[in-house]
């Protein structure tokens, strides 16, 4: 045990030891992810902003009166109304599709007197382009102006727009609520930061070595391979974890500019401490899980283009992962997709973030890994020893 | 009667070669004899030298009694110890080979007090040996300076240096004056003459003749995984008047060779 931490202090000082490495390894990612969302979220923000405050350009053709009210109040809808005739409609479609017109509307002749009359159906045609925002945010006004025009005007023939009332009554937990988002979120982010550093760290850690020709300068003294490699597992985890706790920083921090994009993504802080250390049990196991199985293709490899070479299958399959679960409910799993490594980590952070999760299907999560784990040291100590592993050419 | 330090008996290794090694060899054979029934001993206080051309299994034999590598057959006591307890072997024996690296990113003086801690040496007895390796190989100069700034001469100061902070008994040097300049190559040789004689065992492999005369007690000569002959260098000077080292290896060599061809 003594030995292993001997190990494990040495590898830990080949990061904190040098500000360089510090920065590159521990800083970094995190504040890499920081300044890319938060660009991200400030640059949707103003794109927002510019659309609230655009002032639609709206043409209308036979206007009729009972739209008038909507002139009226164009500047508090932020859109101006400019009459025009019929024969202008092309040059109008076309102004659209540029983008100097947002929308025309295109009342029937004798709109008003058709309805009041009865004497017919009368249309109200809205041309809009969907692929421009500015022209889309305008159309939405103007089918509530619409709308109300329609009230108005069924009042005017005495019969109450409002003859039943529809009301929205909004049930949910609100941690459920939050726990959606952030369990669609969280796993996919985790699993790939996780993974994405053990990538890195892990084929260094013995490749690297082997390649370097210091591997074997660690051979010639006085230790018992598995403590060597057990050394590396551990101090490969704990880089591993600052690796992803920095890229989680990183993401939570620029959550404030995202607010536009994520709306109640902040709602992270509503958890209890059971909860958090919920999570915090699966990132481990997660973290010494890609941590071992990384070492795995590391210690086969010959050199770190290799190891990187056979850890990219893996991190693809990694990152397929998520994907499956991306709009699934956490609810909905059987128990046994509980021991379907890393799938069943995605399963239980989305669990935990929805509450939604059971002890015995959190228990089946964190034990199956842990055999996993176990399985994945055994053969590196296997692998260990094997000298065509360890001194090929 | 001088007390063995080192048994070696009728050690085997072979290797299995991958197709590119094949093709680099030039043989369709998949297996390749390394070490072929070698068997030698070693005594306190003598530094025994191991001469062959590259490719002989000079290294392979280091590394198994190095415990890096086993062989397949035969036996290797260490000071009393099997190789197969690799642990205790380890704490008495400093290996050191031009294979053998120091990471690029740490001081000569991190790296010496790791390999002290990894071989439970006290603080105490750590900083005063470092104290008198570091000045003998003139580390001390340059001691807080990352590895990966030295010069190739200056990182195998260092590893000798580092090979020996727990003060084995057992010195196996793989050609240890390879690629050092000349000043170098003397201080080393200089300090194999002086562990020898504090009593030490020194074992060091090597293709270079006169380093044989020069410096060791005994040699043997190994060609083609065979050893071919083992006795004392002036031993094997009386045997063969008026013939020196290089004369008797060449004359091994194409017996070797002719009897092959037989």
């Amino acid at each position: 045990m003594k030995n292993i931490f001997k190990i494990v202090k040495k590898e830990l000082d080949k990061i904190f030891k040098f500000p360089r490495t510090i920065f590159s390894t521990l800083l970094l990612p995190g504040l890499i992810l920081f300044v890319i969302y938060a660009i991200i979220g400030s640059l949707v923000s103003v794109e927002i902003d510019k659309i609230e405050q655009h002032v639609g350009i709206v043409h209308v053709i036979n206007a009729p009166d009972s739209f008038s009210f909507a002139k009226e109040t164009a500047s508090d809808s932020k859109i101006e109304f400019i009459d025009s005739a019929i024969d202008q409609l092309p040059e109008l479609e076309e102004e659209i599709k540029l983008g100097s017109v947002d929308a025309v509307l295109v009342f029937d002749e004798n709109f008003d007197q058709s309805i009041m009359e009865k004497t017919g159906v009368p249309a109200v045609k809205i041309y809009y382009n969907p692929t421009e925002n500015n022209s889309t945010e305008t159309f939405n006004k103007l089918y509530v102006l619409i709308d109300t025009q329609k009230a108005k005007l069924l009042e005017d023939l005495e019969i109450d727009p409002n003859i039943f009332l529809a009301s929205l009554e909004e049930v949910f937990d609100e941690k459920k609520a939050a726990g959606s988002f952030l369990g669609m979120l969280l796993p996919l982010l985790l699993v790939s930061f996780i993974f994405a550093g053990a990538m890195s760290i892990g084929a260094d850690a013995i490749a690297g070595e082997k390649e370097r020709g210091t591997l074997a300068t660690l051979l010639m003294a006085p230790l018992k391979r598995d403590e060597i490699i057990l050394g590396k597992i551990v101090s490969t985890t704990i880089i591993n974890f600052c690796y992803a706790a920095s890229s989680f920083i990183g993401i939570i921090g620029a959550l404030p500019f995202m607010k536009s994009l994520v709306g109640s993504g902040g709602a992270v802080i509503s958890y209890g401490v059971p909860d958090y250390l919920g999570l915090l049990g699966i990132i481990i196991v997660l973290s010494v899980f890609a941590s071992t199985i990384l070492l795995v293709t590391s210690t086969i490899a010959k050199t770190v283009k290799e190891a990187s070479m056979y850890a990219m299958p893996i991190y693809m399959i990694v990152m397929l992962l998520p994907m499956f679960t991306l709009f699934s409910q956490a609810k909905t799993e059987t128990p046994l997709v509980y021991i379907i490594p890393v799938y069943n980590c995605i399963i239980a952070l989305k669990g935990v973030l929805s509450t939604e999760i059971d002890l015995l299907s959190y228990l089946l999560t964190i034990g199956s890994m842990l055999i996993y784990i176990a399985l994945l040291v055994f053969l590196l100590i296997r692998l260990f020893k094997r000298e065509r592993v360890l001194f090929s050419k | 009667m001088a007390t063995e330090s080192l048994i070696v008996k009728n050690v085997t290794k072979t290797f299995i070669l991958s197709r590119k090694q094949m093709k680099i060899n030039q043989t369709t054979e998949k297996k390749l004899t390394a070490v072929d029934d070698v068997s030698f001993s070693t005594y306190r206080g003598e530094i025994f030298g191991l001469l062959g051309p590259n490719g002989a299994g000079k290294t392979t034999t280091l590394r198994c009694i190095a415990t890096l590598i086993k062989p397949d057959k035969g036996e290797i006591i260490v000071d009393g110890i099997d190789i197969k307890n690799d642990v205790e072997v380890k704490r008495r024996i400093a290996f050191l080979t031009n294979e053998l690296k120091l990471e690029d990113q740490f001081t000569p003086n991190y790296l010496y007090d790791y390999f002290s801690r990894l071989h439970d040496i006290d603080e105490k007895t750590c900083a005063a040996r470092k104290k008198e390796l570091f000045a003998k190989f003139g580390i001390d100069k340059f001691a807080e300076v990352k590895i990966g700034a030295l010069s190739s001469g200056m990182k195998q100061k260092i590893s000798i240096a580092i090979s020996l902070v727990h003060n084995p008994d057992i010195i196996i040097f793989d050609e240890p004056t390879n690629g050092l300049d000349v000043l170098t190559a003397k201080a080393v040789t200089d300090y194999l003459v002086e562990l020898k004689n504090a009593g030490k065992t020194i074992i060091i492999s090597t293709h270079i003749m006169n380093l044989v005369e020069k410096i060791c007690d005994r040699v043997g000569i190994i060609i083609k995984g065979r050893l071919v002959l083992c006795d004392k260098v002036s031993s094997i000077l009386s045997s063969y008047p008026g013939a020196d080292i290089e004369e008797i290896f060449f004359d091994l060599y194409s017996e070797v060779y002719s009897e092959e061809y037989i």
